[in-house]
């Protein structure tokens, strides 16, 4: 039988870490964290073991950020640099997809940076693993509200990005 | 190249992957801490592993008592040799005397002096048949050595010694009761007493 541990898993979760952290050091710290505290309590028990490592992750990432007491601050000032705290959510725009919304590799690239770390993590659920608003909320433990809007506020920046602001707030 | 949202992210993340020796690292760690997968194999490792300690536990404890159990009989076995060997030579008395405290005063030499002995059949023979003493040893321990003749002419002897660690296994006496051992016809009695080890040689067929 395969490990559950292979290449393609740990690349997997290292590219989550990724979108958390944005940081190939911190993202693999992150990703040996995760591992060692999953394997640490009943492992075998567990059922769906991706959700289930991603969320040791994602909270050791936050309990890091907590620590260094900025993760405040790093929200704050991406959702202030993107500007989209105020703004009303749209109906239409509660299913959106991200085969829809076109930015080239590189210009994608040049603004991973500037996202803040919910809206990487949103990226990748999102575009890589595929999932679902509903899927993400089960995952974030969070409401399908408030990942939608994240989706929502994702989709603004990369249009905002494109010139497009206009005319999406008019759909 | 323009691309959609999803594969220009899909081919950004593509390109994050950990260095080799990172992923060797965390494999390791699922085989080490016994994965659903790896489990099975760790468990038979610490099963087997389980049984050897087991083993080994056993083979000390059991091996300690056996060896502890070999020294016991080895030292009442030279002990016996040596006391019957002592006892038939009869060497010449060093100090001869039917009372016990002039007998035991000769024996200044030694950091006790020898008395009686609260094994009843003993101290009788010691009271009635003393004729003298000599020194001699017991396994490299200075000992005395007390002379015994019955009215019948047959000798026994009463030797006593410092109780050093050598003699530890040695019971102590309960009960009137002794190591009894048989060598060459005569019968050896070994016990500790009062910080002493005592050895009384009889013939074997005297009663």
């Amino acid at each position: 039988m395969t490990p559950f541990l292979n290449k393609e898993n740990l690349n997997g979760f290292f590219r989550y870490a990724m979108a958390l952290t944005a940081n190939k050091q911190d993202a693999e710290d992150l990703v040996h964290t995760g591992i060692e505290r999953a394997l640490k309590g009943g492992f075998s028990t567990i059922e769906n073991k991706p959700a289930y490592i991603r969320t040791i992750i994602r909270n050791a990432w936050y309990d890091e950020l907590r620590k260094q007491r900025i993760r405040n601050e790093v929200t704050t000032d991406l959702n202030d640099t993107v500007g989209l705290n105020e703004i009303e959510i749209p109906t239409s725009m509660l299913e959106v997809n991200p085969v829809d919304i076109i930015i080239s590799e590189i210009e994608l690239e040049r603004v991973w940076g500037k996202l803040a770390d919910q809206q990487r993590e949103i990226l990748y659920f999102w575009c890589v693993l595929g999932m679902t608003a509903a899927e993400m909320a089960k995952e974030l433990k969070l409401p399908r509200g408030t990942v939608l809007s994240r989706i929502h506020r994702l989709k603004i920046f990369f249009q905002k990005l494109q010139g497009n602001e206009s005319e999406v707030q008019h759909d | 190249m323009t691309d959609s949202l999803k594969d220009a992210a899909t081919d950004l993340f593509n390109q994050f992957e950990l260095e080799d020796n990172s992923i060797e690292k965390l494999m390791t760690l699922e085989a080490i801490s016994g994965s659903p997968q790896t489990k099975p194999v760790i468990m038979i490792w610490a099963s087997r592993m389980a049984v050897i300690l087991v083993i080994a536990v056993m083979a000390t404890v059991f091996g300690v008592d056996q060896f502890n159990d070999y020294k016991k009989q080895n030292i009442i076995r030279l002990i016996v040799a040596e006391v019957v060997k002592n006892h038939s030579n009869l060497k010449p008395l060093e100090v001869t005397s039917d009372k016990l405290i002039s007998v035991s005063s000769y024996f200044d030499g030694l950091s006790f002096s020898p008395y009686s002995s609260k094994f009843e059949s003993v101290a009788s023979v010691l009271n009635t048949s003393l004729i003298g003493g000599r020194y001699c040893s017991i396994q490299g321990n200075t000992a005395a050595q007390l002379r015994m003749q019955s009215s019948e002419g047959v000798y026994s002897t009463l030797f006593q010694t410092n109780e050093t660690n050598l003699f530890s296994d040695i019971p102590a006496m309960t009960d009137q009761n002794t190591i009894k051992e048989f060598k060459d016809g005569f019968e050896v009695q070994i016990w500790r007493e009062k910080g002493l080890l005592m050895v009384y040689v009889k013939p074997a067929s005297s009663i």
